[in-house]
């Protein structure tokens, strides 16, 4: 351990010469996410400080596995630049510079004013990497190749910016926490009728396990999709029926394929188009 | 719809939290081998990093102990003592005692803090883990 040590400070420095030199040739025009690109520098300077100050420890074996543990905490922050932001703002083709300006002025309009500035990388399905260091400024936004040429698809983008909202905001993540623990000791009251113990038991565990399904990954899921259905409405709900028809976007991964099939978000879809009263679209 | 969104602000939440953690065991570990002119240390900077340090351990201590649920960074070290053989209660224990040495401003061996470093190292490889599950999506 004690060779190991130095060998991966050196790996440290390298990565960190290397992301300023990429990070310094990422071009810089007026239709460029500039601001994004002196924020990631500003980062990696703070960054470089921090590996500087504490390089002693990293070289002195007698730090042992705390300097391995902070060199590992450096990296994966190295990481999430490297990987999450370099690939973006390296080269931006036309289609993701003109949906960048789409996105800002949504965020504009939906009064989400903390965003600064977004990076559009078409990377694959439709999703949102909305925070950086604790800071929710400049947000990545994931969408398909030729996003532009599915318009139905891009009321899906709000669902994404429910996810910064959602971070900025704790106080929904804690409503929610509240209303779902007060329904389940509801249900705990009321439910539960004249039975064995035996019964009881496995009721209550069925009720526990049917708690913790709602863990805090699937009420973010829940806010963001509300948030959409709130700003967007109806196409809201033909964008979710069309995205993951086409597979624009990620579903539940821990669903089998036969509950994909039949997904909430179709039922959902289906329920408000009847409501409408376009009962032959659900068809 | 992707769990992307989620994913990136438990990372960010995590990431903060474990390296406030690891900066301050690298400043008591100074402390300790006497070092800290080296590394540009307070007795400030080791003040606040002795009082982190001791947050966690307090947090801790009752979940290893079984007396508290625990959130799911302090369930997932309760797991990883657990798979390597190790025994939870003990490390509660000794995790009490450290943090009552820390509060009484008396100093700690190399062996204690390589405990509390030990499991810090849990959470670090976790967020780790979690860069790579990115990656690979």
């Amino acid at each position: 351990m004690h060779s190991y040590q130095p060998l991966k400070a050196d790996e440290v420095k390298f990565v960190l010469l290397g992301l300023s030199e990429r990070l310094d040739a990422c071009p810089r025009g007026d239709r460029e996410p500039v601001y994004i690109l002196q924020c990631l520098q500003e980062r990696l300077e703070e960054i470089a400080q921090i590996y500087q100050d504490e390089e002693p420890a990293f070289r002195d074996p007698a730090f042992g596995l705390d300097g391995l543990n902070r060199l590992g905490v450096i990296m994966s922050s190295l990481a999430l630049i490297e990987e999450e932001y370099l690939p973006a703002v390296a080269h931006q083709t036309e289609e993701e510079r003109k949906l960048r300006v789409i996105f800002l002025e949504s965020a504009k309009r939906l009064g989400l004013t903390w965003i600064k500035d977004i990076v559009v990388h078409s990377s694959g399905a439709l999703a949102i990497f909305p925070t950086l260091f604790t800071v929710l400024e400049i947000p990545v936004i994931h969408v398909q190749a030729n996003f532009l040429d599915k318009c139905l698809c891009l009321p899906g983008a709000f669902h994404e910016f429910g996810h910064s909202l959602f971070l900025r905001f704790a106080e929904f993540y804690e409503a929610m926490k509240r209303e779902l623990d007060a329904h389940f000791d509801a249900l705990r009251k009321v439910a539960i009728g004249p039975v064995t113990e035996e019964q009881k038991q496995r009721q209550l565990e069925a009720l526990n396990k049917a708690q913790e399904f709602w863990d805090d990954s699937r009420l973010a899921e829940l806010f963001c999709d509300l948030f959409a259905q709130y700003v967007a409405g109806c196409a809201n709900m033909i964008s979710m029926i069309v995205s993951v028809n086409n597979g624009a976007v990620e579903t539940e991964p821990r669903l089998t394929p036969l509950q994909r099939h039949g997904c909430a978000y179709a039922g959902l879809a289906g329920l408000g188009f009847q409501r409408l009263g376009s009962t032959s679209l659900t068809s | 719809m992707s769990s992307l969104g989620h994913l990136s602000g438990r990372i960010d939440r995590n990431l903060k939290r474990v390296g406030d953690l690891t900066k301050s065991l690298i400043a008591i570990r100074a402390e300790i081998l006497g070092k800290l002119e080296a590394l540009k240390l307070t007795p400030e900077k080791v003040a606040e990093a002795k009082k982190k340090v001791s947050g966690f351990l307090d947090s801790l201590a009752p979940v290893l102990e079984g007396n508290a649920e625990g959130d799911p960074q302090q369930k997932l070290i309760l797991r990883r003592l657990a798979e390597g053989g190790r025994q939870p209660t003990d490390y509660g224990s000794d995790f009490s005692g450290i943090s009552s040495a820390i509060k009484s401003n008396i100093t700690l061996t190399p062996e204690q803090l390589d405990k509390v470093s030990e499991v810090v190292g849990y959470l670090q490889g976790e967020v780790a883990e979690e860069v790579r599950r990115l990656r690979s999506r």
